[in-house]
């Protein structure tokens, strides 16, 4: 209870916190923790998007795995569907997502939608052990201070990391708060999606994007190939007089 | 006919060399960083000057190794146990009864084999939670059992196909049942397959990291695969607690493999013979 007030007077402090029952800005467990995932409205729904909490498709979301590892809200993406068919995603899956995420697949120019994906840490409500580099200080905070993570950036004005001047909404829609462009990450590098094999991209898409129904299409269609496969070989098989 | 020893004898044993050495060399990377203090800055093929084993107290520690290493047991004994008691029992019955249905069912059964299990990935993940087995460690036990089974039985119903039925006509003239006559008679002809199922069944469930991550993570029940994956951080991972850490697991399944090698050699020649 006492980590709960914490985290709600820290939100409420940087303008983030949910009100309380009732309080049109959210507060749907009447102890001021934001509204989880399942219930934030999509991008697709009728209500405008001006909740505090949901800031450029994405929900601030407290961590309530891994007590001390982290007390800050959670940068998850905002799922696109209607709430009451938004699958519930439990702790181990963010993990697991979180740890695919790390792979070369989530890295530098792989396009819009992977732009949404909040950066492994943040989506664990883990800040980075070490500060990534950021030699113009660009990245930095009102008070000097790095603000948290790349990640808050790549989010493009999501105030995920350290509250502060990314509270302000984001007046460029390509750019991130500080004029860096979203989904190009300066300092990462890799293949992009060249080397993604169906399997890692049937497990992103479940678990990292939350589209299961996707998911579930594409493991269908690596399903039907590896069956023609194993139907040529019998009758490959059979013609031979192997079987 | 007397073997001698020719150019060609040298060049093979140059080339078992070569394997060997090539399979040993990540080995002696893993203990030689394991010795090392994370700040030692010395090339990685060299030992450390000053080796330290605090690296083996902080894993064991920090990462709760020996929490985890008993929950991989626990799900390994217990899925191997169910794996091999009912794909042995499946076998015997696939390869004794010839009916249409019989077929039909082993072909079934062997679909398992070649749907790829991202298929089933999703299906099985929101039905451990619907169930409210996520965090548990019978949902990991439940999820192997279920697929490790298919190729149990194959190897089962195959083996048991080369087996002549006089053990157990002769069991049967003497009064025995079908279940009395496999446990008693069928079952222990079944050692050579059973210990290669055991084999391939416990260094699989042993080494998984994706399942007991998408089911485990964020809970206190954790097996070494992903305790161990706590060293690894996005941007700074102390190597030297994950090598210590590595070090460690690798320890119960040497053992195994020591007090049960000529079990283990015995199993592999004469069980995929079928």
């Amino acid at each position: 209870m006492d980590r709960r007030r914490q985290l709600r007077a820290h939100l409420q402090q940087s303008g983030l916190a949910a009100g309380p029952r009732g309080d049109p800005r959210g507060g749907g467990r009447g102890h001021g923790v934001p509204e989880p995932r399942r219930s934030a409205p999509g991008p697709g729904s009728e209500q405008p998007d001006q909740d505090p909490q949901r800031t450029a498709g994405h929900v601030l979301r407290p961590r309530r795995h891994h007590p001390g590892r982290g007390r800050l809200p959670v940068a998850v993406p905002a799922h696109p569907g209607r709430p009451d068919q938004q699958p519930a995603v439990g702790a181990g899956a963010r993990r697991a997502a979180s740890v695919l995420a790390r792979g070369s697949d989530a890295r530098a120019g792989v396009g819009d939608r992977r732009d949404r994906l909040a950066e492994p840490g943040l989506l664990d409500g883990d800040l980075p052990r070490r500060a990534p580099v950021d030699p113009g200080g660009a990245h930095r905070g009102s008070r000097g201070r790095r603000c948290g993570s790349l990640a808050a950036v790549r989010l493009g004005g999501v105030a995920a990391a350290r509250p502060g001047h990314h509270d302000q909404p984001d007046p460029d829609g390509d750019r991130g708060p500080q004029g860096v462009q979203r989904g190009v990450h300066p300092h990462r590098r890799g293949t992009g999606t060249a080397t993604q094999t169906l399997s890692a991209l049937i497990y992103k898409a479940a678990f990292e994007f939350n589209q299961f129904g996707y998911s579930i299409a594409l493991a269908l269609v690596l399903a039907v190939i590896v069956a023609a496969v194993s139907a040529l070989q019998f009758r490959l098989s059979a013609r031979s007089g192997r079987i | 006919m007397i073997s001698r020893y020719r150019p060609s004898t040298l060049v093979l044993e140059l080339g078992m060399v070569l394997g060997a050495v090539a399979f040993l060399f990540p080995l002696y990377i893993l203990v030689v960083q394991s010795f090392k203090d994370s700040h030692d800055r010395s090339s990685p093929l060299l030992p450390s000057l000053q080796p330290t084993f605090d690296n083996y107290v902080a894993a064991w520690q920090e990462a709760h190794l020996g929490a985890a290493l008993v929950n991989s047991l626990i799900v390994t004994a217990v899925s191997v146990l169910v794996i091999t008691m009912v794909s042995a029992l499946a076998g015997y019955a696939l390869a004794r009864v010839t009916s249409r249905l019989s077929r039909v069912a082993f072909w079934v059964l062997m679909s398992g084999l070649f749907l790829p299990f991202q298929v089933a990935l999703i299906p099985l993940y929101t039905t451990m939670r619907d169930l409210g087995l996520l965090g548990s460690l019978w949902s990991l036990i439940l999820y192997y059992a279920g697929q490790q089974l298919s190729f149990s039985i194959f190897l089962y119903a195959g083996f048991l196909r080369s087996l002549p039925l006089d053990f157990e006509e002769a069991a049967s003239l003497d009064g025995a049942g079908a279940i009395r006559t496999f446990w008693s008679v069928v079952f222990p002809l079944l050692r050579p397959v059973t210990g290669t199922v055991v084999i391939l069944n416990a260094i699989a469930i042993w080494n998984d990291f994706l399942t007991p991550l998408l089911y485990l993570s964020g809970t206190s029940n954790q097996t070494v695969t992903i305790a161990l994956y706590s060293f690894v951080g996005q941007y700074v991972s102390n190597w030297p607690l994950v090598f210590a850490g590595l070090v460690i697991s690798i320890v119960p399944v040497l053992l195994v493999y020591f007090l049960m090698q000529r079990h283990i050699i015995q199993g592999f020649a004469g069980g995929l013979k079928g």
